[in-house]
């Protein structure tokens, strides 16, 4: 028993020791930065920061479009999932996985397609939705549909379709029946997808940076632009202050109100007996909606190879821009490579602290999840500020790849729990009494059956570590940019030449991230191939 | 009143699961579907409660149902893993239907406790569903079922989920309560010991068609078809041959009152083979069920096949497995069906 809490108090204290040092003490500086600029209290410093009317529109507008964007995107994902979940359609399976795909691909690439759809020289110019609030809810909406249609469809797939026909044979009509009976099912894992939306919205800022234009901004572009252009660090860490206090608030309401929601019916479910004709109605919908998805993809692909491949060719061009755009793509790589290695130590650790339920596993979690909950901008914000001490670690190469990895090893850590929890302890008990050491029992058993999941885990760790914007745009050097920042860059220049090169940045992004996903599907496969052999 | 149900056909996907189903339920009567999974019993009562689109008469008291809505139907039905709302409690569950009627809070109050009391659960008003045992669940769904006053109930493998001796217990209680307020019931099962328990008729289907309708014991005395043996779980079928009035099983000829021709199925009752000290058959004893002063055994008889026997203990001298007893077979046990090309 002694050897096992030394076990996991090694890499606990790890864990503790580097998050200590790379989130929350940059958090605290911020805070510290935020609330006594001179090196005493003010919390006016906070208050002060809104007698600026430009921050005063920039905090409206963040409530304003990511509250839309949520209700948007609730309204939309509700019908969707009920009729992947309950009507399941033919080929319900695909389009659920198609609707899921946007929230794989990084923001400045989906930034990328929509300039390429709705910006010049794209089929929807004539929408004039470039910067409008219009498309950034619209893009919001496109990322996070998938969310909203996973976390509620799940609960509604579980959902026992009998309790509807019990509520009618008592008497209950369609509306009474859904409020009475399915409303009551679904409203916690509703609550829980609108939570993580608008989360996701209020910090959204690769969408923000890309379709916004220079007039609509968000307390996350706001923070970049007075850190980087303004060089308020003060007033940018005041921002961020508030940003923290709006998104703890946001998380501490839902949490409530996911917390308060009893759970009804726990058998399998059968799907909806529908007419042929209203099945066949879905579908189609369904799987307009699905193409409507995938097209700023296609757009942005067909448009990378417009001009005779104009764009491919300017990417290898470094008199146009000063440097070459193509070198992003190794940069990228390198980094992501790292960060994957990185997310991969940290996430295994804390999975079988976490996993196995271990001396402070609470705390650990929590921990874990800072650096997504307060957002990437907040963290590579951080970075600058706080990590001149002892040592100025702000110009190491190390630096990219390990913020990237804070932002993908909380997800690496939810891939590794299940997995983890899944493993019976009778085969570990089973192990040591066939005479395996506890380093065996650890070798033989535990790092075998995670194996796959490993795999899974490094493939959405590299995903995640490529497309990472917001962190990285403060901390990258600034003649080593990342591929989002170099997508990010070239849209941001004036000139269609600039565009496309852009474009074609973005279809090798979704090229390296769709090998990525059919890796990670392969994978996931196999092992549930194999998983089943044993049932 | 009476339930009636005429020419019910039930399509799925271009397959008809269900085809001209008919039969009555009469105020008060008790009558149990019988069938095997996959038979259309359950769909049969999804279409009555208006829950499937069918084809066909359902109707109340002559007043065609078709065209009414499933929560008009003042139809009550009881699911086979009882379907009740986790997120209320048990007297939120039992007073739902009455608060679809929109009735006032006091009658509702004391409806639900008059049922409750029927079922046995007083003092369960406040508890969840999820703290309570599979049988008090199925008490609760009952009383559910029955707190709006239906005028009809269905029942959908309502015992299924239970254990053994459970499942004995509340067929008995749920019977009587039933019989009591006097309300026209269906209940659906593949268990043809629930359904002869409860019934006062049962409707034994078979691949979607009525292939018998009758008191448990007609059915059970003279089950019409092979289908409807193999449900009741008799032997599996004998091949023999018929001829002037006689079958000749090789090892045994019985009297066939049928007056079949040719190659015919028999099928043995269980209540077939007679152990007597002096009967002409001799079998070997397999195994031994003491019931009292009877006993129920399984024997494989000389030459022929294994089947049950029942004897009085004294009758029989020394009935263990291993010895050889004999006996005879009552020629009215013995189940005759022409062979089907």
């Amino acid at each position: 028993m002694a050897v096992r809490r030394w076990a996991s108090s090694i890499p606990n204290l790890i864990l503790t020791v580097g998050l200590g040092y790379f989130v929350v003490w940059p958090l605290v500086a911020i805070i510290g930065r935020g609330l006594l600029p001179h090196s005493h209290l003010r919390l006016a410093a906070v208050t002060d920061v809104f007698t600026d009317a430009r921050v005063r529109s920039v905090f409206g507008f963040t409530l304003w479009q990511s509250l839309l964007s949520t209700v948007v995107a609730v309204a939309l994902g509700l019908p969707i999932a009920y009729g992947l979940e309950r009507v399941r359609p033919r080929g319900a399976g695909v389009v659920r996985v198609l609707l899921t795909i946007p929230f794989a691909l990084p923001t400045v690439v989906v930034g990328a397609a929509f300039i390429a759809e709705f910006g010049a020289g794209g089929p929807l110019r004539s929408w004039q939705w470039l910067h409008t609030t219009t498309i950034i809810v619209v893009a919001h909406v496109y990322f996070n549909l998938g969310v909203v249609v996973r976390v509620v469809g799940t609960r509604w797939r579980e959902f026992d379709e009998q309790l509807i026909d019990a509520a009618r044979m008592l008497g209950a009509n369609r509306v009474r029946t859904f409020a009475s009976v399915t409303w009551p099912a679904i409203a916690g894992s509703v609550v829980n997808a609108a939570a993580i939306v608008w989360l996701f919205c209020l910090t959204s800022f690769g969408v923000i940076t890309t379709l916004g234009g220079l007039t609509k901004t968000t307390i996350e572009t706001e923070i970049f632009r007075l850190t980087t252009q303004e060089l308020a660090l003060d007033r940018a860490a005041a921002l961020v202050v508030v940003q923290l206090l709006t998104v703890g608030i946001v998380a501490v309401v839902c949490a409530r109100f996911v917390g308060s929601r009893a759970v009804a019916g726990e058998h399998a479910a059968r799907s909806l007996v529908a007419s042929r004709r209203s099945r066949r109605a879905w579908s189609v919908s369904l799987w307009s909606l699905a193409a409507v998805m995938v097209l700023p993809m296609l757009i942005v692909v067909q448009r990378a190879f417009e001009t005779g491949g104009g764009g491919f060719a300017a990417l290898r061009d470094s008199s146009r821009f000063g440097w070459r755009p193509i070198d992003s793509v190794a940069t990228s790589l390198q980094s992501a490579a790292w960060a994957t290695l990185f997310s991969l130590a940290m996430g295994t650790m804390a999975a079988f602290i976490v996993g196995r339920r271990a001396p402070g596993w609470r705390a650990l979690n929590a921990l874990t999840t800072l650096p997504i909950a307060v957002s990437a901008v907040t963290l590579g914000f951080g970075f600058l500020i706080a990590l001149d001490r002892p040592f100025d670690l702000r110009d190491r190469w190390f630096l990219v790849p390990l913020a990237q990895a804070f932002v993908a090893a909380p997800i690496v850590l939810r891939l590794l729990v299940p997995t983890m929890q899944s493993i019976a302890p009778q085969l570990r008990e089973v192990a040591a009494l066939l005479g395996a050491s506890p380093v065996r029992v650890t070798t033989s058993i535990d790092i075998a059956i995670l194996l796959p999941a490993l795999a899974t885990a490094a493939a959405f760790a590299m995903a995640i570590s490529l497309g990472e914007f917001g962190a990285t745009s403060f901390i990258a050097r600034q003649n080593q940019p990342t591929m989002p920042l170099a997508i990010a860059r070239l849209l941001g220049r004036p000139g269609i030449g600039s565009q496309h090169a852009a474009f074609a940045l973005s279809f090798v992004m979704i090229a390296i991230i769709g090998a990525l996903a059919i890796f990670a599907g392969t994978v996931q496969s196999a092992a549930s191939r194999r998983r089943g052999m044993f049932r | 009143m009476t339930l009636t149900v005429r020419d019910l056909a039930i399509r799925y996907d271009d397959r008809e699961v269900v085809s001209a189903v008919a039969f009555d339920v009469g105020d008060g009567e008790i009558v149990a579907v019988l069938g095997a999974s996959g038979s259309g019993k359950s769909t049969i009562l999804r279409a009555i409660a208006g829950l499937v689109p069918a084809q066909g008469v359902v109707a109340w008291g002559g007043n065609d149902l078709s065209t009414v809505a499933a929560y008009r139907r003042g139809i009550g039905m009881m699911f086979q893993d009882h379907a009740l709302f986790g997120h209320i409690d048990v007297v939120g569950n039992v007073e739902f239907g009455l608060k679809m009627q929109r009735l006032s809070r006091s009658v509702r109050r004391r409806t639900a406790r008059e049922l409750l009391a029927l079922v046995g659960l007083v003092g369960f008003e406040r508890r969840s569903i999820a703290s309570m045992s599979g049988g008090e669940q199925q008490r609760v769904a009952l009383a559910r079922a029955l707190a709006p006053s239906p005028r009809v109930l269905l029942l959908d493998e309502p015992f299924g989920a239970l254990d053994r001796v459970l499942r004995e217990r509340l067929v008995i209680e749920v019977a009587a309560i039933l019989r009591a307020r006097k309300i026209a019931t269906v209940v659906v099962t593949h268990d043809h010991n629930e359904a002869f328990a409860i019934a006062d008729r049962v409707v034994v289907l078979n691949a979607g068609r009525v292939e018998q309708i009758g008191s448990p014991a007609s059915v059970w005395s003279r089950p019409a078809s092979l289908a409807v043996c193999e449900l009741l779980g008799f032997a599996p079928p004998l091949r023999a041959r018929a001829h002037d009035g006689w079958v000749d099983l090789g090892w045994a000829r019985v009297a066939d009152p049928g007056s079949h021709v040719g190659d015919v199925d028999v099928v043995l009752r269980p209540d077939a083979f007679v152990m007597a000290d002096d009967g002409p058959l001799r079998a070997e004893v397999l195994t031994v069920v003491p019931f009292g002063d009877r006993m129920q055994a399984t024997v494989r008889i000389v030459g022929g096949p294994v089947t049950r026997a029942m004897a009085d203990a004294d009758s029989v001298s020394q009935a263990d497995p291993g010895r050889e007893v004999r006996g005879s077979v009552r020629g009215d046990a013995v189940l005759v069906f022409p062979v089907v090309t």
